[in-house]
């Protein structure tokens, strides 16, 4: 986008507005998703920030459905890889195709499902880790070469790559090096009692077809994702950030690796991204506390000591966050 | 510099100047406090304005921190954070800054300097103030026109309590008097600079129980010996009789002094050694 069409987009969008497009995308999610605002936002903040996240929950939580529902709402494609061991990675980026032209044979680019704005990598740790690379690459690069020729993936583009907590034989876990590459691990818990009530409700009676508003589009979110950067951070904050990173290094009691520097920025951009939901034009202390958990969880280690006492990466987080203040 | 540069910069010396202010007040109330003191321990005032001094300027300093942003957040949570994050972010130009910077202008304006201000805390310094200048006005009065009041002032002095605490170790240690009073006298020499060639057997704290050289007199009943006439066994046996309670000075200039126990004892000893 040039300067000139951002410049026209930052004066209509007054942040007033910008703020009730935000309120709009949750009231349509809520719609066809119960509950889950938390595991929308992460997610919303992890496509602001332009990068990836990690999804990990017990199945028939409604992974695909929520993602399904947000790309509608967002306006952007939506693709999905079942990810299995035998899936190789052209499946995935896409190869080239013999053609034949009048007589002529031709090799003609066929995308794969990687060429999408959401990708919804389901249970990534199935695919043998030669497919997890090229999907990572992808991932990182916002590219895929094939045969020499390099394809742009187009903007935004966001993996959503799932896992899940149980039935790990036969998978491939995403070693810890991989994991750091997505900016959150998000975690999807069971749906409280009246929550339940409520999708029992909504999905037990005959079905009556949603129809969702389009509230952004690809552009918007591109526009949202530089609004994302330009959220200013105080100095006391930016610190606290990385002290809390820094304290997943020196707590060697209860940690036996700590969080790389890449933690440090996705951590105040994942706040600034937080504010920026929230109606908020600048990054608040409770941004940070919040983004911790889900920028940190796996990107820790966490030593036998504190598995012996029975402590989860959340519990050492809250402490660290808690110490570093 | 910006208009919200401006801003910042009259916000925090309107801070100081609240700080500034407080402690003066505060500072006044200690000068006063140490210079009612000063009087009733006779000590210069200077002791006094130095203590004022050093509290205005030490509090100045532990306060400093008074002065900052986190002050007005802490006072107006609605600016909380977006003050000291526009504060961070000054050259930074771009929507977002500027959006904060709006908002922050807005709600800003709300702010008054008045509510930095501690006006119950102020008022009660000011009363205490206005008071302890009472105080200090009523106890010099008192201190130069009654005789009793200097009396009372007059053992809350220094040298006397300096004095007195020497006395007492001594008896603890059981030293002889005239060796011990010769110490508390020569600080009695020092402060009066009194003429003590004359001192009862050399020790300047009889000599100088006020501020004026003594014609010492014993008075016994209704009879008065002058310690400088008694030669006579009868007179010297009489006095040597008599009980040392009843033992007192008078001089010649109608100066009237409490002698004190030991100092009668003194003064005892000394009619013997003339009398030998």
């Amino acid at each position: 986008m040039n300067l000139q069409n951002e410049k026209k987009v930052i004066k209509i969008a007054e942040f007033e507005k910008l703020k009730r497009k935000f309120d709009d995308i949750f009231e349509e999610m809520s719609k066809v998703i119960v509950g889950q605002r938390d595991v929308i936002e992460q997610i919303l903040i992890a496509i602001l920030c332009d990068s990836n996240a990690l999804l990990e929950s017990y199945p028939g939580l409604g992974k695909t459905l929520t993602i399904k529902t947000l790309s509608d709402v967002l306006d952007l494609n939506f693709s999905r890889i079942q990810n299995t061991p035998d899936l190789m990675p052209t499946d995935i980026t896409g190869t080239y195709m013999i053609e034949e032209h009048g007589g002529k044979k031709s090799f003609k680019f066929q995308k794969g499902p990687i060429f999408a704005n959401i990708v919804l990598a389901d249970e990534i740790n199935r695919a043998t880790p030669k497919t997890q690379s090229a999907l990572l690459e992808a991932m990182q690069e916002k590219q895929v070469t094939i045969g020499g020729d390099t394809h742009k993936l187009e903007a935004p583009f966001f993996i959503l790559a799932t896992q899940n907590p149980i039935d790990q034989e036969g998978t491939y876990n995403l070693p810890e090096a991989q994991q750091d590459r997505f900016l959150l691990k998000i975690l999807l818990t069971y749906p409280d009692f009246n929550d339940e009530m409520s999708i029992i409700e909504k999905y037990t009676k005959p079905k009556k077809e949603v129809r969702l508003k389009k509230i952004v589009n690809a552009n918007s979110i591109v526009m949202l994702q530089k609004f994302t950067r330009q959220v200013p951070i105080a100095k006391d904050l930016a610190e606290y950030a990385v002290k809390i990173v820094m304290q997943t290094r020196t707590n060697k009691d209860l940690i036996e690796y700590g969080a790389s520097p890449r933690a440090s920025i996705g951590l105040i951009l994942a706040a600034k991204a937080r504010a920026l939901i929230r109606g908020r034009a600048h990054v608040s202390e409770q941004d940070v506390k919040t983004m911790a958990l889900p920028v940190l969880r796996h990107r820790i280690i966490l030593n036998f000591e504190s598995e012996r006492k029975g402590l989860t990466t959340d519990d050492v987080i809250k402490q660290l966050v808690d110490k570093a203040k | 510099m910006s208009e919200i540069g401006k801003l910042f910069t009259e916000l925090s010396s309107t801070l100081r100047k609240i700080l500034v202010f407080d402690t003066f007040i505060e500072s006044v109330v200690i000068f006063l406090i140490a210079y009612l003191v000063s009087i009733v321990l006779n000590l210069t005032i200077f002791i006094s304005i130095g203590i004022a001094v050093v509290y205005f300027f030490y509090m100045l300093y532990s306060r400093k921190d008074l002065t900052s942003i986190k002050t007005v957040e802490k006072k107006y949570p609605v600016l909380n954070e977006a003050l000291r994050t526009v504060n961070d972010t000054m050259p930074e130009d771009n929507y977002l800054v500027n959006e904060l910077r709006t908002q922050v202008k807005k709600k800003i304006k709300k702010v008054s300097a008045s509510s930095f201000m501690n006006i119950k805390r102020d008022l009660f310094m000011v009363l205490l103030a206005i008071m302890l200048v009472f105080g200090i006005v009523g106890l010099t009065i008192c201190k130069g026109t009654s005789p009793t009041c200097n009396k009372v002032l007059s053992k809350t002095d220094v040298n006397y309590a300096i004095k007195s605490v020497n006395n007492a170790f001594l008896d603890l240690a059981g030293v002889e008097q005239d060796e011990g009073l010769n110490l508390g006298g020569d600080i009695i020499h020092r402060d009066y600079n009194i003429e003590t060639k004359n001192a009862v057997l050399k020790d300047n704290a009889v000599a100088n129980l006020g501020n004026k050289k003594l014609s010492l007199k014993i008075k016994l009943s209704d009879d008065q010996i002058d310690i400088h006439d008694v030669s006579d066994d009868v007179t010297r046996k009489e006095f040597m009789d008599m009980d040392i309670t009843d033992i007192s000075a008078a001089t010649d200039v109608n100066f009237e002094e409490d002698i004190s126990k030991e100092h009668k004892e003194l003064v005892k000893n000394y009619f013997d050694e003339l009398a030998k």
